[in-house]
């Protein structure tokens, strides 16, 4: 069986096991390594059972493929996965109602903002944050394009007091795409 | 003490060295280095793993020995915790990745960036000798 087959059928029984967690594989060709990212962070960093449905995993990856190395990562890692091969349970993380409740809290000092506007300068987003804007369609990178020193965290969150000087907005074409 | 963990030291005490320097791109890779070179101490001193046996059994892979060792590593340690083999499976290859993008893409790196290499390869180093005795 090839790696990714291995992986593929091995992640499934994971994923169908934890429906609350979302898994993508992909492959790092920087290093040359086969990457699994378990979402959310909360679920990889604490969930033991989780530990004990990968870890063999992983190490049983390692011993019968010699030549390939997999690693689990989840949002808080530099790497990334050039490009996403499979996922299972992509929506599922998506829909605990803590992130929704979460991001009502992020979004609400942003009400009487115009969400069309481009913030100066990406000084800090939480990698949850960041998922939830790709989710959204790219309108919550406004959100997340925030300059100041002082951290809020909710739940999963943490993001920067928005700067309420417009003079820190820029009125130059957004870096990406805005949400329409 | 033997050549590579003694090279090791070096790297790392190179590192610091380095970044008061500013240069934070040989920053990352010393502290990187410092890493690979306590593992194939690790591997050599400490397992007694063949050191012609490793370098052929590196010939047989496409991904060089830095992988080979990062998974003989990780392989080993699993052994002794789970818990600390989660965590270096992933701090490991991350690490490796910085060192690629330090010294080969055209990109500045920051004081944090050389200061957050260093305090990761005492982490790992820290961690391989709680294990490796």
């Amino acid at each position: 069986m090839a790696p990714v087959e291995f992986l593929k059928e091995r992640l499934r029984v994971i994923a169908e096991k934890f429906p609350n967690v979302h898994i993508r594989y992909g492959y790092n060709h920087l290093i040359e390594a086969h990457i699994v990212e378990i979402l959310p962070l909360s679920e990889f960093a604490n969930n033991k059972e989780l530990d004990h449905a990968w870890i063999p995993l992983s190490l049983e990856f390692m011993q019968s493929f010699r030549n390939e190395e997999v690693v689990f990562i989840s949002s808080d890692s530099t790497l990334s996965i050039d490009a996403i091969i499979f996922e299972f349970n992509a929506t599922q993380v998506y829909k605990e109602g803590s992130v929704e409740e979460n991001w009502n809290k992020i979004l609400s000092p942003f009400a009487n903002l115009d969400l069309g506007t481009q913030f100066s300068t990406t000084s800090f987003i939480s990698l949850d944050c960041k998922e939830y804007a790709e989710k959204a369609g790219g309108i919550l990178h406004g959100i997340g394009l925030i300059n100041s020193n002082i951290l809020y965290s909710f739940g999963n969150f943490i993001f920067e007091e928005p700067v309420t000087n417009e003079e820190t907005f820029t009125s130059t074409e957004p870096d990406f795409p805005m949400a329409a | 003490m033997s050549n590579f963990q003694e090279k090791s030291i070096q790297s790392l005490e190179s590192a610091k060295v380095l970044v008061k320097c500013h240069y934070y791109s040989s920053t990352v890779n010393r502290s990187y280095y410092a890493c690979f070179q306590f593992v194939m101490h690790i591997l050599f001193d400490k397992l007694k793993k063949d050191q012609r046996e490793f370098y052929a059994e590196v010939q047989q892979r496409p991904n060089g020995s830095h992988s080979w060792a990062s998974k003989l590593i990780g392989i080993e340690l699993a052994k002794k915790s789970l818990e600390d083999y989660k965590w270096l499976q992933g701090k490991f290859p991350e690490f490796r990745e910085k060192r690629i993008v330090a010294d080969y893409h055209p990109i500045a790196l920051s004081a944090d960036d050389g200061n957050d290499s260093i305090t990761l390869a005492t982490t790992i180093l820290n961690l391989l000798r709680k294990h490796f005795k």
